[in-house]
């Protein structure tokens, strides 16, 4: 593949293999894993749990090192974090810092190298972007489970990534909570246009948010299904729930999954 | 700090204490009542003694704490961060530490000579770890999770030594400290009292050499105070060096 239409995807996975040092000896955890992502589109990964899901996200976000295959972002192979992207983590309680405040959990990725003044429009933006305006003095540990993770969003934003990755992001969540910030996600993602690949176990988030749903199964995982949603945007919580296309992307997913006896 | 409602003990022991002597009821040849004890203790303020000895010690401890809590921390500091480091020292540090430090008192002062200098050493062996353990467990055990936030927002080493480990590791470092002050006013107090005639274990020592049972109370109730007060003193600091922190409430009440 020529440079020119490399640079036409954001991620391209290929023939991604890893193992992994247990107890018992190397485990294959995933293999011949192969998809593209395109700038801008958001991708769910759905799975069993223990199938590979993280396994697979930390390989993307470069903080895990194939054993085969190749990943390119753009046009350039990962090997280690890249720039210009960012992993948010499920467990927004280990992975604030509670001694800091918000607005400076949120600064912590711009600190050094962004001057200040800007750092502060960043910061100030980001906070908005996940709505938590005039919340910046505030600790982590004063905050709900849904506000400390949209901190987490919030820092990964103000380091402007292209490329957003989710591992799980709102698994911790009461229903609720999980439906707001999906809605919130989307938001950002129609004002900022940044590529997001997430992984869930739940079905509905998938495909509710989502342009493709990729379904990884087996074991050791590898992709099974790859279903483009199809669904308009806007989305609502309500209406694009009630849509024969969702229901139909939902059926086929359910299908995939349930021939994976995990 | 000490409710009303628990001075009423003490003061009633004390009174108890003083009314049994006087009355003849305890007769002990070296028993003094609580008033000698209390002359005693005026006749030492005002003779300058008592202050030249209280100053004396609490030099040697304050000293001691800080350089244990420099020794502990950084050692503390290699051993929780670099694995080769602890593979070599874990074993040596386990059982150096649970060597009494007054059972190498007598080593210290033949290699040593008797002196402030040897005090200083010992109280710094001694104290540093507390420090030593509670830093080396807080640096091994700083979540995971932070490591890969690091990462993930590509921090440089240093950056990520400031920002996460450090502050992370802050609280039982400065739990660590208040143990180290108490460790260190008690193998210094043992220390006067076997190799100087200094401080306050010397002073103790030479009341009980001279036969002064008052003087020797006096002595001993300042050690308490200084006791009572450099605990309280450090855990203000380490409250307010850490506003609102839960790790350093939960780690600073166990200790």
């Amino acid at each position: 593949m020529s440079t020119a239409e490399r640079t036409a995807v954001a991620y391209e996975v290929d023939s991604l293999g890893v193992r992994l040092n247990s107890t018992d000896g190397p485990r294959q955890i995933v293999r011949d894993i192969s998809f593209d992502v395109a700038p801008g589109e958001i991708v769910g990964i759905v799975g069993r749990s223990g199938v590979g899901k993280t396994t697979l996200l930390r390989v993307l976000g470069g903080l895990l090192a194939p054993s085969s295959g190749t990943v390119f972002l753009g046009n350039r192979a990962v090997h280690g974090p890249p720039a210009d992207v960012v992993v948010v983590f499920q467990d927004y309680d280990n992975a604030l810092l509670p001694w800091r405040t918000v607005e400076r959990n949120v600064a912590l990725g711009l600190e050094g190298r962004v001057p200040r003044r800007e750092r502060r429009s960043r910061v100030e933006r980001a906070l908005g972007l996940v709505g938590l305006d005039g919340r910046g003095k505030e600790y982590p540990r004063r905050l709900s489970g849904g506000m400390a993770q949209r901190v987490q969003i919030a820092r990964a934003l103000a380091v402007q990534p292209t490329v957003l990755l989710m591992d799980e992001p709102f698994g911790a969540l009461d229903a609720l909570t999980k439906a707001t910030l999906q809605d919130v996600l989307l938001d950002i993602h129609a004002q900022t246009r940044t590529t997001i690949v997430f992984i869930t176990h739940d079905l509905d988030e998938a495909i509710y948010l989502s342009d493709r749903v990729l379904v990884l199964a087996g074991a050791p995982g590898t992709i099974t299904r790859a279903l483009p949603t199809g669904l308009p945007r806007p989305r609502d919580q309500l209406a694009t729930r009630e849509l024969p296309g969702y229901l139909r992307v939902r059926h086929q997913l359910w299908e995939a999954l349930r021939a994976d006896h995990g | 700090m000490v409710s009303r409602a628990g001075l009423l003990v003490p003061l009633a022991f004390t009174g108890a204490w003083q009314v049994l002597v006087s009355t003849g009821v305890l007769r002990y040849d070296y028993l003094p009542a609580p008033v000698d004890v209390g002359e005693s203790l005026v006749a030492l303020t005002a003779s300058g003694e008592l202050a030249a000895d209280l100053a004396h010690t609490l030099a040697i401890v304050v000293f001691a704490a800080a350089l244990a809590l420099a020794l502990g921390g950084a050692l503390g500091f290699a051993i929780g961060s670099l694995p080769p480091v602890r593979v070599h020292l874990m074993a040596s540090v386990d059982f150096l530490r649970t060597i009494p430090a007054v059972a190498l008192l007598p080593v210290a002062l033949l290699q040593f000579g008797p002196g402030p200098g040897t005090e200083l050493i010992l109280a710094t062996w001694a104290a540093q770890w507390p420090v030593l353990v509670n830093t080396a467990g807080a640096v091994a055990t700083v979540p995971a999770r932070l490591h890969d936030v690091a990462r993930t927002l590509r921090l440089t080493r240093t950056k990520k030594l400031r920002t996460i480990v450090f502050p992370a590791v802050l609280p039982a470092w400065l739990a660590g400290a208040r143990v180290a002050g108490m460790i260190a006013l008690l193998v210094t107090v043992v220390a006067e009292m076997i190799m100087t005639p200094e401080g306050l274990g010397g002073g103790l020592i030479q009341s009980m050499q001279a036969l002064d049972p008052a003087r020797m109370w006096a002595y001993a109730l300042t050690c308490g105070v200084v006791g009572a007060v450099l605990n309280a003193t450090l855990r203000r600091a380490v409250r307010i060096g850490l506003p609102g922190s839960a790790v350093n409430l939960d780690q600073a009440g166990a200790t």
